[in-house]
């Protein structure tokens, strides 16, 4: 082999091996910065798509930011937004503590009788129920 | 006699010198930052290490459905302030009828909006690094962390509450301004 082509060979390890070690410093980064959990739970990234689809069937209404300031109008504002109360009230005390709670976990250290334990010890679809009804 | 000092020996003194003042500064800096075991008892280290297994699935599955929670509750703050809040606060300055109440709410519930995104990534965060401790071999250490992502949560949950409230605070002031219409 000619010594220009293995300075070619030389070259184009070089170039990979930059590129990955960038491409590894990059994402370190990112993942350390924490907007990886962001972006994850971003809508439009969603894990599942039938959450995807049934991000897309939401009521997109939006209160008209010009027109006259009448009753009408404010009824139409009230029992709009009470639709997306009513979704939020779905979530019943979100991110409640009692998920990470020693029991929940069962790291009690307390033994526990066996006909009241429960195998899976964390109550983590309550929130997530509610959101698919 | 003694040999003078030249510049190399001077700047490697220095050096040497400087190194040791870095780490001794370092060690300074860090000292407080070492965690204090939490007082736990035996009982619990037994199990947690005992329930290792077990703790650390369940710790995947909140950590799933808290992501499918924040993409939720993410949509639904975002569409209030951007769909509703705003929009209305817009239409009220141009009817020259502003509503100091409805202005605070707006900035408030913009403000509790976007620290809740800010806590959620920090309590994403904590989850994870207590996911990724031994707890077979170190209880304590993934007790410590097990409190501080409680702590988080517990700041997540009432974020929560309060955007809630805020939301229910606009709807009251909304009422009480359309029967004074």
């Amino acid at each position: 082999m000619t010594r220009g082509g293995k300075n070619l060979i030389l070259l184009t390890v070089g170039a990979i091996a930059i590129a990955t070690v960038t491409t590894g410093v990059s994402l370190a980064v990112y993942h350390n910065s924490g907007d990886i959990y962001l972006d994850r739970s971003r809508p439009g990234f969603l894990p599942d798509e039938a959450e995807q689809s049934e991000e897309q069937n939401k009521d997109t209404y939006k209160f008209p930011e010009s027109g006259n300031l009448d009753k009408q109008s404010l009824t139409e504002y009230l029992q709009n937004i009470q639709k997306e109360m009513n979704r939020l009230n779905k979530v019943k005390n979100p991110f409640d503590e009692s998920a990470l709670s020693d029991e929940n976990l069962g790291i009690t250290g307390k033994k526990v009788e066996n006909t009241e334990s429960n195998s899976d010890g964390v109550d983590t679809n309550q929130d997530a129920q509610h959101i698919n009804d | 006699m003694t040999e003078r000092p030249t510049l190399g020996y001077m700047r490697r003194a220095m050096n040497r010198k400087f190194f040791a003042a870095i780490v001794l500064g370092g060690m300074l800096m860090l000292a407080p930052l070492s965690y204090n075991a939490a007082a736990i008892s035996d009982e619990q280290k037994a199990a947690i290490s005992e329930n290792c297994t077990s703790v650390k699935t369940s710790l995947k599955m909140l950590q799933k459905a808290d992501s499918r929670t924040r993409v939720f509750l993410g949509t639904s703050y975002e569409h209030i302030l951007t769909n509703f809040i705003s929009p209305l606060n817009i239409r009220l300055a141009k009817n020259n009828h502003p509503e100091t109440t409805l202005s605070e709410i707006q900035i408030q519930f913009a403000t509790k909006r976007n620290k809740f995104s800010d806590t959620f990534t920090q309590y994403m965060k904590a989850l994870e690094t207590l996911g990724n401790t031994d707890c077979t071999h170190d209880p304590e250490n993934f007790y410590n962390n097990l409190e501080k992502t409680r702590a988080q949560r517990k700041e997540l949950n009432q974020l929560s509450n309060d955007l809630r409230d805020l939301t229910i605070k606009n709807i009251e002031t909304v009422n009480k301004l359309k029967d004074s219409l």
